[in-house]
């Protein structure tokens, strides 16, 4: 394979991975309505507004809106961190990847969780010690707050909203498929249950409904596996075997590199899936949720675990779609698999277990995509009502009630917007929307809050300048890359070859970060230093947390 | 806040802080470097050796080597964390409990 080809298979499969492609009504004609589907998100629909108006009795404080008072426990919030992270787009796109294109597919799933144990190390537990509400807190601990502040919160809103953007956009399309609803009002379902999760409910109903989602997903992907397992009797050899022999690529999707010619597309995704994890805001946000550090750092690692074991199952389901569905004529339309290569999995849950496990995982599929909204409306909202308003405008005294009231606001807003937006971009490719959030992630918000927590010579300026240059580079980059300059533009080549830029972009933010701090000689950044000795026997003892708390 | 540098100072300079700053940095540190180099071998055998990464893990098996590798990076890598949080409570957490009791006397 040639390599402008090869590319050219790659970017198509990048663009269709978070998005389903469009499905035409006679696609959908030829699929019912699924009952136990309809009947299974109903009871989810009610459990979850139950846990809403149960929650809404204990949010009477910003504290407990933002982090629902910090007295989640360990193994609660791990899984809530799980259900936060484990989304829609990684369980079907990922099996997805690996249905279409074989091994190369893996390097989303371990990509995936290979940030998660950095975040471990390094942030779970100075993060928790020096933040109250989010991770902007634990950047302005010591660097001059209002710039910090402006910047870190720059690249937590724009996380957010092109993550919520993409979330919406797979929404509408998932469920049109599923449900055979029309795409507005799909989106517009998601929209209102949201709202009233989060601005009833706050972060303690965002929190249950998390782990309610996740409880539900890792049962759907064992209820697979075990079914699958006992149809291939345990031998995984010949599930290979026979995989390689149906697929139209065949042998090649067991082989390594057969998608990426390029080593560098294959560094700078993992790169961008690995470091893009470390300044998510609304994983971030996830670590104030509970008590102490130790806790912090514990359900970082039951999260891991559950994930590692998603992603393991996640991998296996990609290749028995391969086997199960590939070559099941029942699935495809006019020789085409019917809703793309994201339905792999799900065809694949109809072909295990029949309608009852198919409706069972759309289900599950709609309720993830509500659950990882939840998510990100909650941390839009801290980073609005308390970053913007409460630390800039108020100077950390803001009115308590227009606090809270502002944070519900913001989620209404958010929600609304993610709405509009979401109908807006119904027909246009979108794909790069969801690479946006991954490397703006990795390229502003990592490098400032590992820089501001581990290197005493960083200073505001140096902050402030590199996160900005990360910003900037990660938006420039993904325009003139393959995502938009030639699927949007439809320019046909694009200026920069890659599709995830993180590699590049992170590293000037961070090389930027260095030289602009070093030759900070201002008294503005001998405050920033004088101030390390503070910061940091608060990040490693957790003294400052009662007292970061009680204010 | 004068009250407040000059016992930030005290613990700073503490023999027993600086201790526990030291082992902690070192552990967190190796570890990541441990978990970088993990990721680093799985997309090498995309990148650079996916000759190798494509053969049968044994002659006659259709499992390749790649598939193998990869699982495990995803096991080591929790099976990492594990020993992160082992390693805290059986030499932090009681490093941590010294130096705070030492602050606390002090206060």
């Amino acid at each position: 394979m040639t390599m402008p080809k090869s590319l050219l298979l790659y970017v198509s499969l990048m663009a269709s991975m978070l998005m389903t492609s469009p499905v035409s009504a006679a696609q959908m004609m030829e699929r019912p309505v699924n009952g136990p589907a309809v009947i299974i998100f109903i009871v989810f629909v009610i459990t979850t507004l139950l846990i809403s108006y149960w929650a809404s009795k204990y949010t009477v404080s910003s504290r407990q809106f933002y982090t629902a008072g910090g007295n989640i426990t360990g193994l609660q919030n791990g899984t809530a961190i799980a259900g936060d992270f484990m989304s829609a787009a990684s369980f079907l796109g990922i099996s997805g990847l690996i249905y279409t294109a074989g091994f190369d597919g893996l390097i989303l799933a371990v990509g995936a969780l290979s940030g998660w144990p950095i975040m471990l190390f390094l942030l779970s537990e100075r993060a928790r010690n020096l933040g109250t509400f989010t991770f902007t807190d634990v950047v302005s601990f010591r660097l001059q707050k209002k710039p910090i502040r402006l910047v870190a919160s720059l690249g937590a809103v724009s996380v957010i909203i092109f993550y919520l953007i993409a979330q919406m956009v797979g929404a509408g399309k998932l469920i049109e498929l599923l449900f055979g609803l029309p795409y507005e009002l799909a989106v517009m379902i998601v929209g209102v249950l949201v709202v009233i999760y989060v601005s009833v409910g706050g972060m303690l109903a965002t929190t249950w409904v998390q782990i309610v989602k996740a409880v539900l997903l890792l049962s759907g992907v064992s209820i697979m596996a075990v079914l699958l397992l006992m149809l291939i009797d345990l031998d995984l050899d010949s599930l290979f075997a026979q995989s390689a022999s149906v697929h139209v690529r065949g042998e090649k999707i067991l082989q390594a590199g057969s998608l990426f010619s390029d080593p560098v597309q294959a560094i700078t995704i993992a790169i961008s899936m690995m470091f893009g994890v470390l300044g998510l805001p609304h994983i971030l946000m996830r670590l104030f949720t509970v008590a102490d550090m130790d806790t912090a750092k514990r359900s970082v690692f039951y999260a891991s675990g559950l994930m590692g074991y998603f992603y393991l199952l996640t991998i296996l389901v990609g290749f028995a779609a391969i086997l199960f569905v590939s070559n099941n004529e029942a699935y495809f339309y006019q020789g085409k698999l019917i809703g793309g290569s994201n339905m792999a999995a799900v065809h694949l849950a109809h072909a295990l277990g029949g309608d009852i496990l198919m409706g069972f995982m759309s289900a599950v599929a709609f309720a993830t995509i509500l659950a990882v909204v939840a998510g990100l409306t909650v941390s839009g909202s801290a980073a609005v009502a308390h970053d913007l308003y409460a630390q800039l405008m108020c100077n950390g005294e803001p009115d308590k009630a227009k606090e809270l009231f502002l944070s519900r606001l913001t989620a209404v807003i958010l929600c609304v917007l993610g709405v509009l937006l979401g109908i807006l971009f119904q027909h246009h490719n979108v794909a790069f929307i969801a690479v946006m959030p991954m490397v703006i992630s990795a390229s502003v918000n990592f490098p400032i809050l590992i820089l501001a927590m581990y290197w005493r010579g960083l200073s505001t300026r140096g902050a402030v300048v590199g996160g900005m240059v990360g910003f900037i580079g990660s938006i420039v980059l993904i325009v003139a890359g393959p995502k938009v300059w030639v699927s949007v533009i439809g320019a046909k080549a694009p200026l920069f070859p890659y599709d995830y830029p993180a590699l590049f972009t992170m590293t000037a933010a961070f090389i930027t970060m260095w030289l602009v701090s070093v030759l900070d000689n201002s008294s503005e950044a001998k405050q920033d230093r004088r101030l390390f000795d503070e910061q940091l026997v608060a990040a490693e003892l957790g003294t400052q947390v009662s007292k970061a708390i009680d204010h | 806040m004068n009250d407040d540098n000059a016992e930030v100072a005290t613990i700073v300079s503490s023999a027993q802080f600086q201790r526990l700053l030291m082992i902690r940095s070192r552990v967190r540190f190796t570890l990541a470097l441990v978990i970088l180099l993990l990721h680093a071998f799985f997309v090498g055998g995309i990148a650079f050796y996916h000759q190798w990464f494509s053969q049968p893990l044994y002659p006659g098996s259709s499992i390749p080597v790649g598939i193998v590798a990869a699982a495990t990076v995803i096991v080591l890598m929790v099976v990492f964390e594990a020993v992160y949080i082992w390693i805290s409570k059986k030499v932090f957490d009681p490093l941590q409990q010294q130096v705070l009791s030492r602050v606390n006397d002090h206060a």
